[in-house]
């Protein structure tokens, strides 16, 4: 007889190989142990498959039902949610649509899956205010190069390979001309850098110049900001700076030597 | 922890749950409450719905008007592994914001190694399982300051080596962590028949009082190799079958708050409100005295 913990591990495994548990296991009747445990697979790859398609729709139209619910099989047999809270299910189905190798033909698709993974990340997170220039002006100009940034919540920064973004918005337009409008996008690995992040609680998505994304990105890591602005032309850097804290890209600041968070409305 | 402190402790800031006829609310019909707000006595959402900020925002708007009931569908309280933490803490800062009527959670698992499966498993019955549960529930409890309502689940396999009755366990549960039940007819109806229990005899075995709550859905029937198993798939109306189930659990066990959940192919609002109304008639509730009973 097998500890709880074992019961669980081995079902866990079972469930998402497809396989079964050991006839004895399960007190059977006229239906077999597979096809009992096959409900429960049912189930979970139902309730995951539909989790994926809400926060991939762009990505689900492009492939179409069956190449979406197949793909997602795959993911969740491979990557099961770490979290009960399915929204946050997600993370990593693009870098596994990259290397699905049934989906190499459709090469924008991960792209467009990242959009959309930065797209749901942005819409479900939890509300939080924005760093203020108000907030920032009390720190004395001393403190300036060694200060630290923390991301707001919502905030990505995605650089993409292809124009994920004109996609993404054709095909989920409900216009009669969303043929049209896809199809007078050059697909080609042009590059784009955007942000996405929601603002105001309104959805935020605008492309970045590379030196905006390149400083976006250094500070987002939480690079000191002297260290960051070495490669920032002088006249750029206050211009920047100030666009990033209007749009609300942070969420807080530490100062030098000191790693508590400043984080604003807490 | 006893029934009556976790109720009183909470009574002046929950608005509670009346023993009227509810409906499970769902995404897709969120606008059309709030434009129309439907006289019902109460909602319950599933919590994990209502942990993102858009829909939160909805249901801060909802309770404005109606009480409110949480019910959460991944704690995984029968994890040998305990509870996860962090889910438990986002479930009980929801609840200190809502303020619901009645918390309830499901007698299965569904993570183990921090893998969340989505789905509520079932647990084999016997003295460990119970130890665990009782050990989770009561870790709950203590998170959200109150007893829980634990729900009687629909299962397609039992385990070879379960000692202990379904009814007896979730008995001994509310015995040793003081949390209250819901009985679930229609999981009743669905398990009894694929495990060929007797469901009226079931429901005599729950201890009718720490029943705090009925639910009612539709089910279906599996094909293939799984029939004749039943389905819990809540994509219908409820069953003749399971209307019967409940008018027996009526007068085995007193009128309840009742739970009307539709969760695919999910109809118009007005449909979930003439099931309900169908639970009011069953609990002896004319539609004036349901009005009475909303709140101002």
């Amino acid at each position: 007889m097998p500890s709880l913990l074992e019961l669980q591990r081995g079902f866990r495994t079972a469930v998402l190989a497809g396989a079964t548990l050991p006839p004895s296991l399960i007190s059977g009747g006229k239906v077999g142990a597979a096809a009992r445990l096959a409900v429960y697979r049912n189930n979970i790859m139902g309730n995951l498959t539909r989790a994926l398609r809400l926060s991939f729709p762009a990505v689900e139209r492009l492939v179409g039902d069956n190449f979406f619910a197949a793909a997602a099989q795959r993911f969740i047999e491979a990557a099961p949610p770490r979290a009960a809270d399915l929204n946050q299910y997600g993370d990593g189905f693009a870098e596994f649509l990259a290397s699905f190798d049934a989906a190499a033909s459709v090469s924008y698709l991960a792209d467009v899956a990242r959009l959309e993974w930065a797209v749901s990340r942005a819409l479900h997170a939890p509300p939080a205010p924005p760093l203020t220039p108000e907030a920032l002006g009390a720190v004395p100009p001393e403190h300036d190069v060694g200060l630290r940034f923390y991301p707001h919540p919502t905030l990505s920064l995605l650089s993409l390979a292809f124009p994920a973004r004109a996609i993404w918005q054709a095909v989920l337009s409900e216009d009669d001309d969303r043929d049209a409008r896809l199809g007078t996008i050059v697909l080609e690995a042009s590059g784009e850098t955007i942000v996405v992040l929601r603002s105001d609680n309104a959805l935020d998505i605008e492309a970045l110049s590379a030196p905006a994304f390149e400083l976006a990105q250094t500070l987002a890591e939480g690079c000191p900001l002297g260290e960051a602005l070495e490669h920032v032309p002088p006249d750029d850097a206050a211009p920047l700076l100030g666009n990033f804290l209007a749009r609300g890209f942070f969420a807080g600041f530490s100062l030098p030597e000191d790693d508590t968070p400043i984080i604003q409305g807490s | 922890m006893t029934m009556a402190a976790g109720s009183s402790s909470c009574g002046a800031c929950a608005a509670p749950i009346p023993a009227v006829a509810g409906i499970g609310l769902r995404a897709p019909h969120h606008r059309a409450l709030l434009e129309t707000l439907p006289a019902i006595g109460w909602l319950e959402v599933h919590s994990e719905n209502y942990l993102g900020a858009p829909s939160l925002a909805v249901l801060d708007e909802v309770r404005a008007h109606y009480p409110v009931s949480l019910h959460s569908v991944g704690l995984s309280l029968g994890s040998a592994e305990g509870v996860d933490r962090q889910h438990l803490n986002a479930l009980a800062a929801l609840a200190d914001r809502i303020e619901p009527g009645l918390i309830s959670e499901h007698l299965a698992w569904g993570a183990v190694d921090h893998d969340f499966l989505a789905d509520l498993l079932p647990l084999p019955l016997t003295e460990e399982s119970l130890d665990v549960i009782c050990r989770n529930v009561t870790q709950a409890q203590e998170a959200f300051g109150r007893p829980i309502l634990m729900e009687n689940p629909s299962t397609y396999l039992q385990f070879s080596h379960s000692t202990i009755p379904e009814a007896e366990f979730l008995t001994a549960l509310v015995e040793r962590t003081d949390c209250g039940l819901i009985c679930d007819i229609n999981n009743v109806f669905v398990s009894a028949s694929n495990h060929g229990w007797d469901p009226l005899r079931y429901v005599r075995a729950l201890p009718a009082e720490a029943i705090g709550e009925f639910h009612l859905a539709g089910h279906s029937e599996a094909g293939g190799e799984a029939a004749p198993l039943l389905l819990d798939t809540h994509d219908r109306r409820v069953a003749l079958r399971v209307w019967s189930l409940y008018e027996d659990a009526l007068a085995i066990v007193g009128p309840r708050p009742t739970l009307i959940e539709w969760d695919a192919n999910i109809p118009p609002l007005p449909v979930l409100l003439d099931e309900a109304a169908l639970a009011m008639q069953r609990l002896g509730i004319t539609a004036v005295e349901a009005r009475d009973a909303l709140p101002a």
